[in-house]
Parts: structure tokens; sequence; C-alpha cells
């Protein structure tokens, strides 16, 4: 069975690098007795994939990763009083949860249906929100952003470890709103066409002639997506169900 | 939420931020209002290394044990870091409370290394702590040392209120209980240390002063206070199945050195070998209890969720246990999905069988340690492992299906001789024909492959060889080339790879070791000019030691290449390990004549350390 976990990354947690973060998960659902599948061989691995990567730096209210397991039993703690009486769903949420150090927390888990594909390939965008922009830039981001909506195409150079290229990020800008001091977007984080938060920043920074390495933003993770069968984006713990 | 020392700017500068901002699962947090004593307990390395280290966890799962105590961790800020805090003026601060060591209690300092001594003159100095001991205000925390350097602690005496001589589990109540005394009567750091340094284990260096022969050896140690004592006997936990054990422990977010749950299963060693220091310091050998090693292998497992477990002693092979035990860990960490490596086993057909069932034959490869080339220096140095052994071991593993054999050897062991080195060669060469001769054609598809690594010799404090001169760079770079032509003369040449450790670093070490309070200030001065991680190779430069030491008109070869006389007062012989000096001397005797000494389980040879009561000088012997 395939299960979705939802989680949050907040605090001192955003210096955790992705990698330390898949790490951090395995041995937390090694505590919590989740009965996840390994796979096979001497150095079996836990089945486990994490929708999208979250940037050193990142806050997150909704970081996917999805798991398997053999059964919705609890190996080797069958007997903690905290987690008897309730449902599937509950028991292991409490569980996994209560693994979790300061920073991290448990949001949901969720049923899968068998034919769920591999969730990273089903990731279609994200939204995030830029918070600390400096009181005396709010009329001049607000203009920004509303000739960035307004454009037909914002070329920006993509640099890659060999080469730079210039790239529309306009198509994959889905939503850009300032409001009240902060700076929401919801752009496309599929795998073929992600944007970073910051390369949209760094274009409203540079429209602005503002040098963005002399701000000091913090970056919340809100929500990521899939696309369901109308092609609208919806949140990826949706496309589970209560077990 | 807890408040970082680091601002975010800086944390999303540097390298590894997660190094520094403490809040890993099973961290120890506690409110800082309601404890009487703060300690600060630092490995002077960086957090990937110190992280791992297990005498560490002990302390501090003890520390924190205690309610009035709360013990944090502290490690030496990467040189990118520790450029920011001295250019902001950010003091070191612990990783749980994020608050400045300076205003501790405690700051404990383990000693591992020679190599890390400049690193503690690093963290005194970010922390604010003046760098010589009586320099130091009532304000300032209490330095204290501890760990395998301590056991010549003295070209670091300088810097230390404080040695804590021995194992940690036993006098750490005594010492923090005077230090709340002391502070109850308002009494001040010199009060402090002059009572500290009459509970057992407690060296206070700065209470003696050494005195030199117009020669520059030793002529005496003369006492400053006069209730000091004249010698310091190691501390010792003697029941290792009822003690303190770090049942959860931390668990790093980011990859280090080891991530792994780390299982002592007994302190010391019964073999003598001639060059080894844990192998002296560690006597007597004591088991932890079977039953008690299984207990606490599951609750750690349990509690960090690592995937990996690891036996952690001198021998592992001379465990009486080891056969009950690992069949329980195998079949306990099957049923989690747990590996097992199992470092320092001899090879023999059932550590063969039991490795067999816990790695992957093909990809993993077999150690063994003869240290030197030929029976005649084997004997010198008192290893009992004989080529027959080897060449038995190598054969029951190629038919096994292993096909990667690493040998480890020492060079410049005293009274050796070229054909010693080039036997090293003729060892690696009949490896590998015990491979063709054993192994049919058929099966010989992926071939052998020998790996002969070869360290430099150091000799060490508190061992038989203390005596002994120890090899120049220059005599070092010849044996290496003596030792790959001796591989290169092989038939088997080709399956035979050969690595050599640098040797500038080895010069160092053995000047560091066997030093003496004279060394205090050209360790100040390399700080002084800018060198820090010397037991990094990018960043280690014994150019700078070198100026040092000849400006300050210290000679390396006096601390390195003389034979020590018979007689020789030492810096480290006011030290009382249980082993006796006349024990040592006798086995530096026995070393030169290649006279081989029988283990502890065997026959005991009287060393001294059954002074302490316990362990294996008091365990029944089997009859031979």
């Amino acid at each position: 069975m395939k299960l979705r976990i939802q989680f949050t990354k907040h605090g001192s947690m955003k210096f955790i690098g992705h990698l330390d973060t898949m790490r951090y998960f395995q041995k937390a659902i090694r505590r919590s007795g989740i009965d996840i599948t390994y796979t096979g061989g001497y150095s079996p691995h836990q089945v486990m994939a994490f929708a999208h990567p979250l940037g050193v730096g990142v806050e997150s209210e909704s970081e996917i990763v999805d798991i398997e397991v053999n059964s919705y039993d609890l190996i080797l703690r069958d007997t903690d009083p905290t987690l008897t009486g309730l449902s599937n769903r509950e028991r292991l949420l409490a569980a996994l949860d209560a693994q979790m150090s300061e920073g991290f927390t448990i949001r949901d888990i969720r049923l899968l249906p068998d034919d769920a594909g591999n969730a990273m390939a089903f990731v279609a965008g994200a939204s995030y929100e830029i918070h600390g922009i400096p009181e005396e830039m709010y009329a001049a981001v607000t203009g920004v952003v509303h000739d960035m909506v307004e454009a037909k195409e914002i070329m920006i150079l993509k640099k890659t470890k060999k080469s730079e290229q210039l790239t529309d990020i306009r198509q994959g800008m889905y939503d850009l709103r300032f409001d009240d001091g902060i700076l929401y977007m919801t752009v496309d984080a599929s795998s073929a066409g992600n944007i970073k938060p910051d390369t949209v920043v760094r274009a409203i920074c540079d429209r602005m002639k503002t040098n963005r390495d002399s701000l000091s933003l913090s970056v919340l993770r809100t929500e990521i997506y899939g696309r369901d069968s109308e092609g609208r984006l919806k949140p990826l713990i949706d496309f589970g169900t209560d077990f | 939420m807890r408040r970082l020392a680091l601002s975010d700017d800086i944390l999303l500068k540097i390298d590894k931020p997660a190094r520094y901002i403490g809040g890993e699962i099973n961290s120890c947090m506690k409110d800082a209002a309601s404890v009487d004593i703060r300690f600060a307990m630092c490995f002077p390395d960086v957090y990937d290394i110190g992280m791992c280290h297990l005498g560490i966890q002990i302390l501090y799962d003890m520390f924190n044990s205690w309610d009035d105590v709360w013990c944090e961790r502290v490690y030496s800020p990467w040189p990118d870091l520790d450029a920011v805090m001295r250019r902001d003026d950010i003091p070191l601060f612990a990783l749980e409370s994020q608050d400045p060591v300076r205003h501790f209690d405690f700051l404990g300092i383990t000693l591992q290394y020679e190599m890390c001594y400049t690193n503690i003159l690093q963290i005194l100095d970010l922390a604010g702590i003046p760098l010589i001991a009586t320099e130091r205000s009532d304000d300032d925390p209490i330095i204290i040392g501890g760990g395998p350097c301590s056991y010549n602690p003295e070209p670091i005496a300088d810097f230390f209120d404080i040695f804590y001589i021995g194992e940690g589990e036993t006098r750490y109540r005594e010492l923090l209980d005077t230090y709340k005394a002391c502070k109850a009567e308002g009494l001040g750091r010199l009060e402090f240390l002059k009572r500290a340094c009459r509970i057992p284990g407690m060296y206070v260096p700065q209470f003696y002063q050494e005195t030199y022969n117009p020669d520059g050896t030793i002529r005496e140690r003369i006492k400053l206070y006069d209730e000091a004592p004249d010698t310091i006997r190691k501390e010792v936990e003697m029941n290792l199945s009822d003690t303190y054990y770090p049942t959860k422990p931390l668990v790093p977010f980011m990859q280090t050195a080891q991530d792994r749950v780390t299982l002592e299963i007994q302190r010391g060693c019964i073999r003598g070998c001639r060059f080894c220091q844990a192998g002296q310091l560690y006597r007597p050998v004591r088991e932890r209890s079977v039953e008690y090693l299984k207990s606490i292998a599951l609750e750690m497992l349990d509690s960090t969720g690592l995937e990996e477990l690891t036996l952690s002693s001198l021998s592992s092979s001379d465990y009486s246990g080891l056969e009950e035990l690992l069949e329980f860990l195998i079949d306990e960490c099957n049923k989690r999905h747990v590996n097992i490596s199992l470092p320092s086993l001899r090879i023999d057909a059932f550590s063969l069988d039991v490795m067999s069932k816990v790695q992957d034959v093909r990809k993993s490869s077999l150690t063994f340690a003869p240290e030197a080339g030929t029976q005649r220096m084997r004997n010198i140095i008192n290893k009992g492992l004989t080529e027959e052994v080897i060449l038995k071991g190598a054969s029951e593993a190629f038919h096994g299906g292993w096909r990667r054999v690493k040998l480890y050897f020492m060079l410049g062991l005293p009274f050796e001789t070229d054909e010693d080195i080039e036997g090293i060669g003729e060892l690696c060469n009949n490896v590998a024909m015990t491979f063709f001769d054993e192994i049919p054609k058929e099966e010989r598809r992926e071939p052998v492959q020998i790996v002969a690594s070869t360290s430099f010799f150091i000799p060490k404090p508190f061992t038989p060889l203390q005596w002994a001169p120890m090899g120049t760079r220059d005599e070092f770079v010849r044996k290496a080339h003596v030792c790959l032509n001796g591989i290169h003369s092989q038939l088997n040449q080709k399956r035979i790879k050969y690595n050599w450790h640098d040797t500038d670093t080895s010069e160092l070490e053995g000047v560091l070791a066997r030093g003496d309070r004279r060394l205090g200030p050209v360790i100040m001065e390399v700080y002084k000019r800018g060198q820090i991680y010397d037991a990094w190779t990018e960043y280690f430069n014994y150019q700078t030691w070198l100026d040092v030491m000849e400006e300050m008109g210290i000679d390396k070869d006096f601390y390195n290449t003389r034979e020590r006389s018979d007689d020789e007062i030492f810096p480290w012989d006011f030290l009382d390990i249980g082993v006796t000096k006349r024990f040592l001397l006798n086995e530096w005797h026995n070393a030169r004549a290649g006279i081989v000494t029988p283990n502890c389980r065997d026959k005991c040879s009287g060393c001294g350390a059954a002074v302490f009561g316990g362990g294996i000088c008091f365990t029944d012997r089997e009859q031979a």
C-alpha cells in the first residue's frame, strides 16, 4: 500500500538540506515502527520518494513524501497505550509525529490509489510566500509585480553548469501577487519546467535595479500541487484518501 | 523555537550549516535557570568527526542524567565560520542552548589526537577565554582535558586547569560536588583547584614545575603546592555492565564520519602489542556482560532508527561472549533491516562465517594487520600474528568468495632492517600466491586485489617502545621506497597496490606525543600565526611548525630520533596507569631480544594492572 505523508519544516530545520531530510525521515520511520517496505539485498532501502526537494534556507507548510507499507501495524510498538483506539490513519500519524524534532510536524497521512504514479513525476506546481521585503520598497514591488503579470513573456538568463540560456518564466508563473508586504507566487514545479522562487525574486529585483543579495528575505513553501483529471492544480495530499 | 547564535545570513553562506544549529534527535534541552552547573563538552575538531565519538556521548548522557547539570556540546568551527566569527566578534557557543561558552562553569575538551592541539587554542580564543590557565579569572570556565592524549598532557599543560586522568564514569560527580561546595562557600578558582587536585584522577598542572638537565632531559618535578599528590593514578570503571551508557545516542541530521549505533563490548586488550598505547592504557581488560549488551543494543536501535550497528573494542575476537552476542545481533538486526559492521575481527573460520551472513562477500574486503613484514620483526613488537595464520585466513576467505584483502604495516619500527621492509612485499605476494594456488581457474573471473598500507611508527608514552628512537622524514621516505621496490620485485606485483601515510604529520605527531612543557609556547606561537586544523592535510602547514621550533630553539630530533636511556625521567612518569614502568622497561628489553610475551588470557605477565582489583587479572585462565 502506498501512503502519502504531508509534513512541515520550520525554524532552524530549514538549514537541513534535502539529502539530510531524506535520511532524517528514514530514521524517523524506523523509530515510529511504521511497517515500511524494504528493497531486498545486502543493503536494503526503504521504499520512499520525496515529491520535490526543498532548497536550504526555505521553510515549508506542506512537504510531501510517499512511502510503501506492508501493513498498518506498528512494528515493535503495538503496546503503546497512547496509540490505541485510533483509526489506522490517526495511529500512524501520531506514531510518526511523536518522532519529529522541533521544526518538523506531520500534518497528514493519506492512502494513495494503487495505480498512483511516482510522486516526483506527478508534481506540477508549488506555492511560495516571500517575507521580509522592506516597507520602503512596497510601492515599487507592487508596480513591478503588476507589470510582470501583464507581460507576455519574462526572459531570464538561466545558468547551468555547462551553459547559459535565455528562458521565459512567464508561462510557468501561474500566480503572482503582492499583498500586505508579502509576495505570493504559484509556479511550475514539474521536473521539465521547475521555477525556483528565487528566480522570480531576482527577476523582480532586476526590474527594480535592486541587489537581491542585499535583502534578507525568508521564503516559505505553502503548497505542492499535482494536476487533476481536468488539468487543474490540486494539492498533492488531496490525491489520497482516509484509511 | 530555539534562537540560533548565528544569523540566517551567516548560516546560508557557510558550508554545512547543520553543524551549528543543534536540535538533533536525543539532544538534551534543559532550563538553564534550573541547573547549578553548565558543562560544555568539546571535541576540538569539526562536528562531522566529533559527533561520532563514543566517549563524549557517554559523558553527555551521564551528566544530563543528573538534574543539577546541563551538559551541551561544542565542536571546532570550520575555517569558513572561524573567519566570520573573528570578523563579527561572535563568541563561541554551545549547540543546545546556543549560549556563549564563556559563561559556562566547565569546558571539557577531549584529547583524541595530538594534531588537534592548535584547535584547542582556537576553541578557547573564539570563546573569549584566556589561553593560559594561570591568567584566567574566577569568571572563566574551568578548562578540563581528558582522553588518550591526557596521558602525556605536558605539551598542553599551560592551557588546562585540570586533566582528568582515566575513565570519566567514576569521579565527575565528586568533582562537580566539590565545585558546588566551593561556589557556596564563595571560594574562587584557585581554592577550587586546590581541592580538586586531591580528588583521585585529577591532575592540576599549575601546581607542578619541571626542571631540566644540561642535556635537555628532565631532572625533576617540583611541586608548587604541597598538598598536591606526587603521582596521579588513572581512574577506571570496574563494572562495565552496571554503569552509564548512552541508550539514547544523538542522531545528527547531517552525514557524519560514522553514522551508526556503537556497541562498546569491552575495554582493554589482552594482546600487549608493544607499539600500541591503547593496549597498555586501558588495562585491565574488562568485558561488558552479553545480557547488558543485548539490552542496550536494542534500546539504541529503537531510540535512534540508525541503519547500522558496529561493535567497538580493541580486539573484538577476544571478547568471550562474541558468538552468543553476534547470533543475537544478527537476528535482531535482520528483523530491523539494520546492517552490522564488524571491525577488529581476527580472520578465521568463525569470523568469515559471520561476515558472510552480514555483508556482500563480493563487495567487501578483509583486513589483516600483521604490522610488520617478517616474523623477526613481529616478535619484536609482540604482534602474535604469524604468516601461517594469515595465509590460512586468506585461503579460507578466497574459498568463501572474498577477492579483496587489505594488509596494514608499520615502517620505522625499532631494530628494523631493509629485509624486514622487503618482507612486506613477500608477504603480500604469498597472499596472492595462495589465491592462485588454491582457487581453480574457472573461479578466478574476478581477480584478487591486495592493498598494502604502511604508516610510520610513532613511539607513544606508556608503551614498551617509549624508549625507542623514531625515524626522520627522510628515513621514512627512503623506507617507503624500499617497501615499494620490494613489492615491485614480486611475481604478483600487479595484484598489489601500495599506499603510505604522510611523513610530515607523523614527525610532528612524534614530537607532540613524547614532548614536554617546553612545547607549550611553540603550540601557542604556531596558533598565533594562524595555524588550525593540523589534522587536515589541506590545512596542515609543517613549515610553520619548523619555523617556530627553530626560532624558539626547540630541536625536534631531541624528542624524536634520540634513543632514551633506561633511567631517563619521562614527562609523563608522574602518571600511574597501573602498568608499571618496570614492566614496560622489561618489555623494551624483550623487544630488543625478540622475546614474545604471552597475552593476558594465556598467562599473567605481572604488568601491574591487577592493582585495580578486577577484570581479566582476576578471571580464571583456561588451562593451556
